[in-house]
């Protein structure tokens, strides 16, 4: 089987210069990935900052040297063969600001087009449609350091897709984005795949709802390691057998959490304290544990203001592989109330 | 086993340089049209600097012909601060910026990048250079005598060659720094100035210093382009016109040479150390 | 009237001291001491022997004269010139450009100009550095001579 992707056992530790003499001399940004995309798949890398997305995606630009293992883009070994991989393919990354200020968004999309060997006629012609598309054709010939955040976002989006890669790797590309551009360039993404079934995408994010809205799959990485990795439906189906709960209650201290992890048949548990209340997300075990829950906070004097039982989401996923959420592993500690029984 | 699907009609390896070349210089070349601000800081600024010299010059009643080495030096500066500001430097800018990720993830050669860049700020610093001639020979009444056209014009091609070649190759060089690439090259500009002979005939530094200094293709090219525009300063000279001509051959070719093994080298050393895409500041 | 005064002063006072404390971070840390040293030699010598040896080439090495020490001395303290008003200058295009915290530091409640003198402080230590190194090679090499007891202090001000 051909891949468009492919890596074996690949690792990358970084040396960290300067570092005092008690701290940590090396960082292990991938450890023993293992992944395969198939031509023609939109393929999601979901984890927090610092999860080793980015890592990944230098790694198979060609941009960074693996420490261990292999990695093949269309069979091309990214260190040894990394001429044959640039020809086809492209990146964009979120919150860019390459390109030159003082020349045009034509002209700075021109540009890139030659260092792919596109003839002019052919660039100005891809410039031209492909700005069409995103919404920016009637700044064509605006200064690029005159546009905004979210308008140089999109010209670098076009300049990903201008040369018509095989591969294209977009590492967070809605990063930064309003909620409608962000929407737009999904919306984009999602149909240059549609109508070019043979090409593939790489899309590195940390937004859950992202990575389920557009991808094929998604490997979920934490720490360098990929957690997980199957369609976002398969995924969520692994917790279909639990059940998750939603409640609203009255106290925010976490007093009662020693009660309820005493309960046998809570997978995970997290508390986030709100405005005059806290929102309680329980996985359970079977809905039956749910009584016990009742109990317990009932027991503490526990309002319980609003309870549902909800579908299991890629953010549930997470929770039930890291034991944290997203959210708190981006903190950088150990999240509001997280408990594993 | 490879597998590729058809995509756009791209250039072969000789046309793809070409066209890179071309679109890297395009950013400088227009730039300067649309950013004025070089007329001042490039032009009025040098020319503040070399009347400051003139008169020290003539405070201390040098013969006229300094005042012309001086006038010629100071136009030169230009190329030798485009070197260093736009050729050597420029990799950390670009990836400051966020570019250099790109051109090296692009199938053109970094080769081809940075000899755009070479002839698009050869281009624009030409146009300032000859504009610091022109006034400054105007303000302070220096007389050029071109004995030989053909030669300087041979002298100058080769001088900029090797200096650009030059600055190839302290561009890959600066690939694997941060910070410090700022302060480097601005440490590259007085000594420079100084053993390259800018201000005053480099023979006045003793033969081995000034055959030493003679790496920077500067000197050579300064010295023989001086023996050249003024009929008097064949005495000035380092060595002779010819020989310099041999000499500043020899830079280009090793400095070109160089570059290219540098640029491959310093690549893949970045590539495996993950220094092409840090921003450590 | 006097605690207004009071409050301005301390208020700039703050903005200076900190950017003082900032431009001393930025301009001294980017190598270590040795190679800032060299740095801190190389550039003002080289500076000056372009000088002196333009000098000694016409005047055949008469530093008795005394227009010698009048250049040398002039082009010494001209460092601060260069430093301070491109240390000030480009600590608005750094902030601006690179370190992308201008709009944070002019929204804050800082004293703007105290803030730039303070960003030029580092340059004005460093300049001072170059400065006393030329004068002293000079002292030492060259024979310029600098009798303390003759300066006018009050006027160097």
């Amino acid at each position: 089987m051909n891949f468009a992707i492919q890596t074996n056992h690949l690792s990358r530790i970084y040396k960290i210069r300067g570092s005092k003499k008690n701290s940590p001399r090396e960082l292990v940004a991938l450890q023993d990935v293992s992944l395969e995309v198939h031509p023609g798949e939109l393929f999601g890398l979901l984890g927090p900052n610092g999860a080793g997305k980015t890592t990944l995606i230098k790694i198979l630009t060609t941009l960074l040297a693996p420490t261990s293992g292999t990695a093949l883009v269309c069979g091309y070994d990214v260190v040894k063969e990394a001429h044959n991989i640039r020809p086809i393919i492209n990146m964009v990354s979120g919150g860019e600001s390459s390109g030159y200020g003082l020349l045009t968004v034509r002209e700075n999309l021109w540009m890139f087009a030659q260092f792919y060997g596109l003839s002019s006629k052919e660039a100005n012609r891809r410039i031209a449609q492909l700005l069409e598309v995103v919404g920016l054709a009637d700044r064509i010939n605006t200064k690029s350091s005159d546009l905004s955040t979210g308008l140089r976002q999109k010209m670098n989006i076009v300049r990903g897709f201008l040369t018509d890669p095989q591969v294209l790797f977009l590492d967070e590309p809605t990063l930064g984005l309003d909620v409608g551009a962000s929407r737009d360039v999904r919306r984009f993404i999602r149909q240059w795949l549609d109508d070019h079934p043979e090409r593939t995408i790489l899309l590195t994010t940390h937004y859950m709802a992202e990575a389920e809205e557009l991808c094929d799959r998604v490997a979920i990485i934490n720490q360098g390691r990929v957690l997980a990795c199957d369609t976002p439906a398969s995924l969520k189906h692994r917790l279909q057998r639990e059940a998750i709960y939603h409640l609203e209650v009255s106290q925010v201290e976490n007093h009662y959490s020693e009660h309820l992890k005493a309960i046998q048949g809570i997978r995970k548990f997290l508390l986030r304290p709100r405005d005059g209340y806290a929102v309680l997300e329980l996985i359970l075990d079977q809905d039956e544990t749910l009584a016990a829950v009742v109990n317990a906070l009932t027991e503490n004097k526990v309002r319980i203001i609003n309870l549902q039982k909800r579908e299991p989401t890629l953010e549930d996923v997470f929770v039930d592989l890291v034991g944290k959420s997203m959210e708190d592993v981006e903190r950088g500690n150990n999240g509001a109330n997280p408990s594993e029984s | 086993m490879a597998t590729t699907v058809p995509t756009l009609p791209k250039a072969s390896s000789w046309k793809l340089f070409f066209k890179t070349v071309f679109a890297r210089a395009y950013p400088r070349i227009v730039g300067q049209q649309r950013e004025k601000s070089w007329m001042f800081f490039d032009i009025f600024l040098p020319i503040l600097s070399i009347a400051a010299y003139v008169y020290v010059y003539r405070a201390i009643g040098a013969p006229e012909e300094y005042i012309g080495f001086v006038v010629l030096g100071g136009a030169m500066t230009a190329f030798w601060l485009n070197v260093l500001w736009s050729m050597s430097s420029q990799l950390y800018w670009e990836k400051e910026q966020g570019n250099l990720a790109l051109y090296i993830m692009a199938p053109s050669s970094m080769m081809a990048i940075l000899l755009g860049m070479a002839l698009g700020g050869m281009i624009a610093t030409l146009l300032r250079a000859i504009v610091i001639l022109f006034i400054g020979g105007w303000l302070f009444q220096v007389r050029f005598v071109v004995t030989d056209f053909w030669t300087l014009l041979l002298v100058f091609f080769l001088t900029m060659t090797a200096l650009y070649g030059l600055g190839m190759m302290s561009a890959s060089l600066f690939l694997l720094l941060s910070r410090e690439a700022w302060h480097l090259a601005n440490l590259a500009q007085e000594p420079i100035y100084l053993i390259s002979g800018f201000y005053f005939p480099v023979k006045n530094l003793g033969f081995w210093l000034a055959l030493s200094a003679s790496l920077i293709p500067l000197t050579m090219g300064l010295d023989a382009m001086r023996q050249l525009v003024f009929p008097s300063a064949a005495q000035f000279g380092f060595l002779d016109v010819r020989i310099e001509v041999i000499g500043l051959s020899v830079l280009c070719f090793i400095f070109l040479l160089g570059a290219r093994y540098l640029l491959n080298y310093m690549e893949k050393l970045s590539i495996q150390e993950g220094r092409l895409t840090e921003s450590r500041r | 009237m006097q605690t207004r005064l009071a409050s301005f002063l301390s208020f700039s006072w703050r903005s200076f001291r900190l950017a003082t404390w900032l431009g001393w971070q930025i301009e001294s840390n980017w190598a270590d001491p040795f190679l800032f040293t060299i740095y801190s030699l190389i550039k003002p010598l080289s500076s000056a022997a372009i000088l002196v040896i333009m000098y000694s080439i016409i005047t055949k090495a008469n530093f008795d004269s005394p227009i010698f020490p009048y250049i040398y001395l002039g082009n010494a303290f001209y460092m601060y010139v260069g430093h301070v008003m491109t240390g000030i200058s480009w600590a608005v295009i750094d902030d601006r450009e690179h370190y992308k915290t201008m709009k944070y530091i002019y929204t804050a409640p800082v004293h703007f100009p105290s803030y730039l003198l303070g960003r030029g402080v580092a340059r004005f230590i460093i300049a001072s550095i170059s400065v006393v190194v030329t004068i002293v090679f000079g002292m030492l090499f060259l024979n310029i001579s600098i009798d303390l007891t003759q300066v006018n202090w009050f006027f160097l001000y």
